[in-house]
């Protein structure tokens, strides 16, 4: 054993220059085979005592190099695949614990295919990353992964509420690029367990438990945090156990891959029009995010490819400009292959084989190759092109009508034909020509499939504006960066108002001052706004969860609810998209356990559809964004709720009290967890946590219900949590901010208006109601305040549904500024939520206006 | 017997161990030294945002740069008659520990003096009465030419923990 661990790793240094050379040398280069056979060879030498079948390959493929060398015949594409997967496989043996029997070795060499007896991949319990899987493209897959999960929870659902053979196929397209994923990465098990679920799918195919993919998709989840945190992966053995009682086929053979270019390029020359019309089938894009990188990025090499065209046409022999031509076409044939877009990659890599010709001198850059070289470049062009116009339609990619027109020219040109003589420029005419010759087989090519966005407009929302993503250049930002620079912004926008507000500036009439006083204005605004952008992310992942969720909590409580989601689009501030989702997740249950009656006959009683139907809805409103929460089942009790307040001393008098804010008593902490009124009322658990959650989001909760109609929640939230809109307001010699979602109205009261309570406490009628007045002097103990409410100024204020009347000196005005909190030392000063610098430069208190009543009414 | 003369000779270690430079500043008449590296910078006096509901010696919050940061008005803290505010009257920033981080906060003080180093010979441990300092505040006392210097722990006397109780008892 030790022996054979010396082995390996005096082996290391020797295979991994090898996959180095392979990756960045020329293997046409005689001198480059040279060394990779003498490596091989040494390679072949050590491991033969140890590792006799790995030693095999080595030798086949050190042979095979110097075959190659000894006849002058470069090596063909089943040779270069040999020897990647020889090398892969040798990788992995020397860095890793694998035995040597499960390397996967080249068929072509003489060795089994890895079939039937392959060791059940399901029992790699820790993780094993394919061999030059770096952590970068491991945290890529990973990151992937997460919409991949999210999209194919999405699809499950949808297609539980209505079987769809498209649905199916996508989820089938999911699976396959999953498996397809995780075998790249390393991921066997996971592949295979994928492979299963793919069959399953395909073998029930109207008939799928919707259970089933979800435990397969919570057990993926499981296994990609798994991954990321490099723990054990959870066993799939029960899973794989239901697909195949459910699927009652045996695990067949790999399923085809979708077919290599290297495949279709093989240099046999009957490549049949049939071949050409498979090409040509539409192909759904599979990752519209890393598409659209692609595309970004294919434009730049077509830039670069066209002006090193012009170059050769002067210049045939300008080594330089024909490399970086074929490296064009090399790179955008790789990632083309890696997207599953057959098409492109396989006229990538024709293009590249006439280039290589070129560039070994066997053919002159001239005459036809010239002309088919920029004909699939036009083309390739072309086809980018629609690539991304499918990419932000959604739709499936239609690749090119004249593909085979152009192989066909191609082929002309790489097997030297066309005598390099005055042969006629195929112009788009001649093109159109061979086209219409062909065009019979080619007429069939299937209209791309609109994506299923008519029959779900709530689900199929997000998967639509996913797919129809923009083609724009993106880079990922360390989040603590954007932090930093919002709140230089923010300094910015401090001294901006300062400088603004100097008023030994404004003295002088110069006109300069003030037109340039006034871009600075502007140019700091927009920064401001642009600066907040960054950080605003849709809404759509958490709405996701609720999906899932309310399908689940139905299953759970036997209820039939159909959830209906709108707005997922409405972008709100990443750290409060991340808040949200507790408040909603006790929302949405509350909405299933109690909104929603208990039997769909208690609905039909109540002459209701027998499904339950909870809406999610998103949207702006005056600056703020809303989310509702409507269900439409029983509603809140009213007299319930009021009967219990009354009895633990919570309020008086229910009956002077309004409907929102008899409602508002449910957020009373302990209120909610009280049995007898979440069995009469219907709602309950928790609901003070959702109430502090928005609270500290600076957010609002409304509620609006009828008996026997059904109750919306509505949350109010802020654009942002790092910007507050505020009204300055005096008191005394003190200036405080009050944030304006909290303001109703203001008004001048008059001393006749102020009627004190026994003594107690001062109220004042405000639209036909009378609200408790507060002077805010007193609560902050403020000596040198106005006295006589005549003349003060009353605010309206509102705290989760409960109206107060605030007593101010004067309103000075509106401000939106950065917020700030206390600093450290200070937290938790009752009544004060943080603080903002004012116009001055000096710091101004925002109001927490919840803790304030609570400090009023303590 | 033997564990008292094991907590003198660690108490001198840990007197040792203070030996460095220290800001010196009054407060009335007394003296008192602050470490230097606990001191971020030394500005003026200037508008104070009043907080309601906390504790007098809590002056209020100020704008340091864009940076909201409490100021503590250390006379107040001390117990000590409040001062007019005179042309010498300024703000020391220090930088205090709080958990595991560090928070910046701003101590008025009447009168900024000098920087001293301070040789671990000069300093004595905290006698149990004869100042307005609560003696846990206190680091030692350090011996000068001419005067006695109170070495506070900065870090005690803004501790949060402190200043959250107080709060609570003004309330």
């Amino acid at each position: 054993m030790t022996q054979m661990q010396t082995t390996k790793t005096s082996l290391k240094g020797y295979i991994e220059e090898t996959a180095e050379q392979f990756v960045m040398a020329d293997v046409s280069d005689p001198g480059v085979l040279q060394t990779m056979s003498e490596t091989f060879n040494k390679v072949f030498q050590s491991l033969q005592e140890n590792f006799p079948r790995s030693a095999r390959a080595a030798q086949a493929i050190r042979d095979l190099l110097l075959e190659s060398m000894d006849k002058d015949k470069p090596l063909t594409d089943s040779d270069l695949q040999s020897l990647e997967k020889t090398i892969t496989a040798l990788q992995i043996l020397v860095s890793t614990d694998v035995m040597e029997d499960e390397l996967e070795l080249p068929e072509s060499l003489g060795f089994e295919a890895k079939g039937p007896e392959k060791k059940d991949p399901l029992k790699n319990g820790v993780t094993q990353l394919a061999a030059g899987v770096d952590q970068e493209i491991m945290d890529e897959y990973l990151a992937q992964q997460e919409a991949v999960l999210a999209e194919m929870e999405d699809l499950t659902l949808s297609y539980e509420k209505q079987p769809d053979s498209q649905i199916l196929k996508e989820l089938k397209r999911l699976l396959h690029t999953a498996k397809g994923e995780a075998g790249v990465i390393g991921l066997n098990h996971v592949a295979a367990v994928c492979h299963q679920v793919e069959d399953y799918i395909q073998e029930g195919e109207k008939n799928l438990e919707a259970d089933l993919l979800l435990e397969f998709k919570d057990w993926f989840e499981l296994t990609v945090n798994a991954v990321r945190n490099r723990s054990e992966i959870p066993e799939a053995d029960s899973l794989m156990q239901a697909l195949h009682e459910n699927s009652g086929i045996e695990d067949e053979a790999e399923q085809d891959l979708p077919s290599s270019p290297d495949h279709q390029s093989s240099p046999s020359t009957d490549e049949t029009t049939a071949e050409h019309a498979e090409l040509l089938t539409p192909v759904a894009i599979e990752d519209p995010e890393i598409t659209a990188d692609f595309i970004s990025e294919t434009y730049e090499h077509f830039e670069l490819s066209d002006e090193n065209l012009v170059i050769l046409e002067n210049d045939p022999e300008n080594e330089e400009a024909i490399a970086s031509i074929f490296r064009a076409f090399h790179t955008i044939k790789g990632t083309t292959s890696f997207l599953g877009l057959t098409p492109i990659s396989v006229l990538a890599h024709k293009a590249e084989n006439l280039l290589d010709e070129v560039r070994k001198k066997r053919l002159n850059f001239e005459g036809l190759v010239v002309d088919s070289t920029f004909n699939a470049l036009d083309l390739l062009k072309k086809m980018t092109q629609s690539l991304e116009e499918a990419l932000n339609s959604g739709h499936e990619f239609v690749p090119d009508p004249e593909l085979p027109s152009v192989f066909v020219q191609l082929k002309k040109a790489i097997s030297g034909e066309a005598s390099p003589g005055p042969e006629p420029i195929p112009d788009d005419d001649a093109l159109s020509g061979s086209k219409e010759a062909d065009s019979t087989s080619f007429e069939k090519v299937p209209e791309p499939e609109e994506h299923p966005s008519g029959g779900l407009p709530g689900q199929s929302n997000g998967a639509q504006a996913q797919s129809g993503k923009t083609v724009k250049q993106t880079m990922k930002i360390d989040a603590d960066r954007i932090d930093l620079l919002l709140e230089t912004i923010g300094e910015l926008v401090i001294v901006e108002s300062i400088v603004s507000q100097e008023a030994s500036l404004l003295e002088g009439d110069s006109r300069d001052i003030e037109r340039n006083l006034g871009q600075l204005t502007k140019i700091t605004r927009s920064l401001q706004d642009m600066g907040m952008s960054m950080r605003l992310i849709p809404i759509d992942a958490t709405f996701r969860k609720m999906g899932r969720l309310v399908r689940d909590l139905a299953k759970k409580s036997g209820k039939k609810i159909e959830l209906s989601m709108e707005g997922r689009e409405t972008e709100l501030d990443k750290g409060m998209v991340e808040k949200l989702g507790d408040p909603l997740v006790h929302m949405i249950r509350n909405a299933v356990d109690h909104g929603i009656e208990h039997t769909a006959e208690d609905r039909k009683a109540a002459g209701k559809d027998p499904t339950g139907r909870i809406v999610l809805k998103a949207y702006h409103q005056g600056g703020n964004i809303h989310i509702d929460i409507m269900d439409d089942g029983r509603g809140l009790d009213r007299e319930a709720i009021a009967a219990k307040a009354v009895e633990r001393g919570i309020i008086s008098n229910p009956e002077n009290l309004k409907d929102e804010e008899i409602f508002a008593l449910i957020f009373e902490p302990g209120f909610s967890t009280a049995k007898q009124v979440t069995d009469v009322s219907g709602r309950g658990v928790g609901m003070d946590v959702v109430k502090s959650n928005i609270e500290a989001m600076r957010g609002n909760i409304r509620i609006a219900s009828t008996a026997g109609k059904g109750s919306t929640f509505t949350l109010v939230l802020p654009l942002t949590m790092a910007i507050i809109d505020g009204m300055i307001v005096r008191v005394g010699s003190e200036r405080y901010i009050l944030p304006l979602l909290s303001i109703i109205e203001s008004f001048q009261p008059t001393k006749e208006m102020i009627t004190t309570v026994s003594g107690k406490g001062e109220t004042i009628p405000f639209r036909n109601r009378l609200l408790p007045l507060f002077r805010l002097a007193d609560l902050f103990n403020i000596n040198d305040a106005q006295t006589d409410p005549a003349k003060a100024l009353v605010v309206v204020i509102e705290d989760s549904g409960r109206q107060f009347a605030l007593l101010v000196d004067e309103l000075l005005g509106q401000n939106q500024t950065v917020i700030k909190n206390l600093g450290q030392g200070l937290r938790d000063v009752e009544g004060i939520a943080g603080a903002s610098i004012m116009p001055d430069g000096t710091p101004g208190l925002i109001i927490d206006v919840n803790g304030l009543v609570k400090l009023a009414t303590a | 017997m033997q564990a008292q003369a094991q907590q003198v000779s660690e108490k001198q270690e840990n007197l040792a161990q203070l030996a460095g430079k220290y800001l010196t500043f009054l407060l009335g008449e007394e003296s008192y030294g602050l470490e230097i590296l606990k001191v971020q910078e030394i500005i003026g006096m200037q508008d104070i945002t009043k907080i309601p509901r906390t504790p007098d010696y809590v002056k209020g919050v100020i704008n340091l740069r864009g940076k909201v940061i409490p100021v503590v008005d250390l006379r107040l803290r001390f117990g000590m008659e409040s001062a007019e505010v005179s042309r010498k009257t300024c703000i020391i920033v220090v930088q205090v520990a709080k958990a595991e981080t560090r928070v910046t906060m701003g101590i008025v003080v009447d009168e900024v003096s000098e920087v001293l180093e301070i040789g671990a010979a000069e300093i004595e441990p905290a006698p149990g009465f004869g100042t307005h300092v609560e003696t846990s505040f206190i680091l030692g006392m350090a011996k000068t030419e001419n005067s006695v210097k109170i070495l506070l722990d900065i870090d005690k006397i803004m501790s949060e923990g402190e200043m959250a109780a107080l709060a609570r008892s003004a309330a």
